[in-house]
């Protein structure tokens, strides 16, 4: 076999390897994670320890990404900060989706009063200004990373019911659900093996794209102090804490801002990557 | 056209209703007593029950609505508990300079988004359609705060060539604006070019381009003007989000609007300008949305009246 060039088996992940970026950005994403669940202990600093005779610091062996304005270690914040921002947005895009998919199935695929009701309520959530919505979620239940995982639960509802009602509308019609109806499958049945199957593509893109857009959610909200509470580390609030000193110590909101960038843009590319991958006649749309 | 316009007024209201209904019912879903969180928990039961009997929280909820709904068509939102003065007058020194910067910041994101858009649909797979594409990624990706950060830093900190606070002067204004309108470039720039290019290889454009109109011609008159409905909701959805964006931006630039009263008010627990203010940006965001709507309709005759 030699000279011969590996071929990947699987046409989807072929489909996506195909495309360098969201390669690299896949590697990105995963090499956060790791960091997120594997980091405190490959690099274990504690976040929260204090240091005053070490504020603002340079880049040095001990602290490779310099201290904050309390002279903790920032890059133990950055780690502590990835298990914050990634959690956070995973368990709030993961929860609206589940919502999500369950809300738009029902409106789809029952119609008449019930998919009007859930229409509307999807109308009225989108008719709030995203980052609105979020700061309304947050008036009502208060600050907290738990609320912040309600506000982008809440946030992430609409958009994927809308979309997952448009598949499900599409799918019912089709001749082989037709087809199953006549052969006397009920109805969760048809939902669950054949509805949901095949909208599973659409979802898995939708809940990549919407994971770029909690993360800047999640950290809009804590430099706002809005959302997660200090010391906490979380991204948006260290780059909050330190633009007071953006003039004489600049590497303080550079770290965590080129960190959000570059995990959103990740998601981003990952996120078109994966539509090209899994459904070849959208590509180019 | 008159009925449409009317028509589409008139789907206005319920939409409305129901947005106060819910800016109504959040003071009343907030945990524990609307009074307590007011006054505090050491003031003694008789004023907590003169106060209540005042705001009229003893009545029926349908009755409190239909009296909050009164007030707000009488252009009362109530008094901050936080400055003890009208929501209203709080309100109305702020919503301008929001309004600017969302404005300013729609303008700034559509011209270049859809230039840049024209230039990458033109350009197609060609390298400048590759730069295009990776900067609208970025822009779309920066948080609006980092964003601001860095331009505040280039700009008023190092060349000192524009004021870092406030917004009292045109100078003041132009990198709230600027950054406001950037993180609206990418979605623009996209849609933008995905419509051109839909439109580009459309018949009557290689007709245009066989009778020898120039190239210029065709592509922003003839090719333009028929990608604009799709180019349009993305410019009218993004302004609402500038609304709201522009929250972060006023943090930064220290500008007093309504997004920032919004945020301090949530931190100050002062629920009458929370509910106030939401309205008045929820309310606009509406607003915005219908016109967009109407705007559909002047700009292409194929949509449908009815």
């Amino acid at each position: 076999m030699t000279g011969k060039k590996h071929r990947i088996r699987n046409p989807i992940l072929r489909r996506f390897m195909r495309r360098k970026v969201s390669v690299v950005a896949a590697v990105v994403l995963m090499l956060f994670v790791l960091i997120a669940i594997f980091g405190p202990v490959i690099y274990p600093v504690d976040p929260l320890k204090q240091s005053v005779m070490q504020k603002y610091g340079p880049i040095t062996w001990e602290h490779p990404l310099g201290t904050d304005n309390l002279g903790r270690d920032t890059l133990a914040r950055m780690i502590h900060g990835a298990r914050t921002s990634l959690s956070i947005s995973f368990a709030g895009v993961l929860s609206g989706a589940l919502f999500g998919v369950i809300l738009g199935v029902f409106a789809g695929y029952f119609g008449g009063w019930v998919d009007s009701l859930i229409s509307r309520i999807v109308d009225i959530l989108l008719a709030f200004p995203g980052l609105l919505l979020a700061i309304t979620i947050v008036a009502i239940l208060g600050a907290g990373s738990v609320n912040t995982v309600i506000a982008i639960t809440i946030f992430t509802i609409p958009g994927l019911t809308r979309m997952v009602r448009g598949c499900v509308i599409g799918l019912k019609n089709s001749e082989y659900v037709q087809a199953c109806r006549t052969m006397g499958e009920g109805n969760f049945r048809i939902i669950f093996t054949h509805i949901i199957p095949n909208t599973m593509s659409q979802i898995i893109v939708n809940v990549t794209l919407s994971l770029g857009t909690a993360i800047l959610t999640a950290s809009s909200l804590s430099f706002l102090g809005l959302g997660v509470t200090p010391p906490e580390a979380e991204w948006g609030a260290m780059l909050s804490g330190m633009r007071e000193v953006v003039r004489t110590y600049p590497l303080g909101v550079l770290v965590p801002g080129i960190t959000i960038t570059l995990v959103v843009m990740s998601f981003s590319l990952v996120g078109d990557g994966l539509r090209d991958a899994l459904d070849p006649k959208l590509k180019n749309n | 056209m008159l009925k449409y316009i009317v028509k589409r007024l008139l789907q206005m209201i319920p939409m409305l209703l129901i947005l106060s209904v819910i800016v109504f019912l959040m003071v009343r879903l907030i945990p524990g007593d609307p009074v307590d969180i007011m006054l505090g928990f050491d003031v003694p039961k008789d004023t907590k029950e003169i106060e209540r009997e005042r705001l009229g929280l003893n009545d029926p909820l349908w009755e409190q609505y239909v009296r909050f709904l009164g007030d707000i068509l009488h252009g009362d939102l109530g008094t901050s508990i936080f400055s003890g003065k009208p929501v209203m007058e709080e309100l109305a020194n702020r919503f301008p300079k929001t309004l600017v910067l969302a404005v300013g910041g729609t303008f700034v994101g559509a011209a270049v988004g859809i230039l840049l858009g024209i230039i990458a649909a033109v350009k197609h797979n060609k390298l400048a359609d590759n730069i295009i594409m990776v900067a609208s990624l970025i822009t779309v990706s920066t948080p609006s705060f980092f964003l601001a950060l860095i331009l505040m830093l280039i700009f008023c900190l190092h060349f000192m060539w524009l004021p870092s606070i406030g917004m009292n002067s045109w100078q003041g204004a132009i990198l709230p604006i600027c950054t406001l309108g950037a993180t609206a470039i990418g979605s623009i720039a996209r849609t933008t070019r995905s419509a051109m290019l839909d439109v580009i290889h459309q018949d009557y454009i290689r007709t245009s381009r066989s009778r020898g109109v120039p190239e210029r011609v065709v592509i922003y008159v003839h090719a333009f003007k028929n990608a604009l409905i799709p180019i349009l909701t993305a410019v009218g959805l993004r302004f609402g989000g500038l609304l709201a964006g522009a929250t972060l931006v006023e943090t930064v630039f220290s500008i007093p609007g309504v997004g920032r009263f919004v945020v301090d008010s949530v931190s100050n627990r002062d629920y009458p300008a929370v509910q106030g203010s939401v309205l008045v940006l929820a309310t606009t965001f509406v607003v915005v949305n219908t016109v967009v709507d109407l705007l559909y309709a002047a700009v292409d005759p194929r949509v449908k009246y009815d």
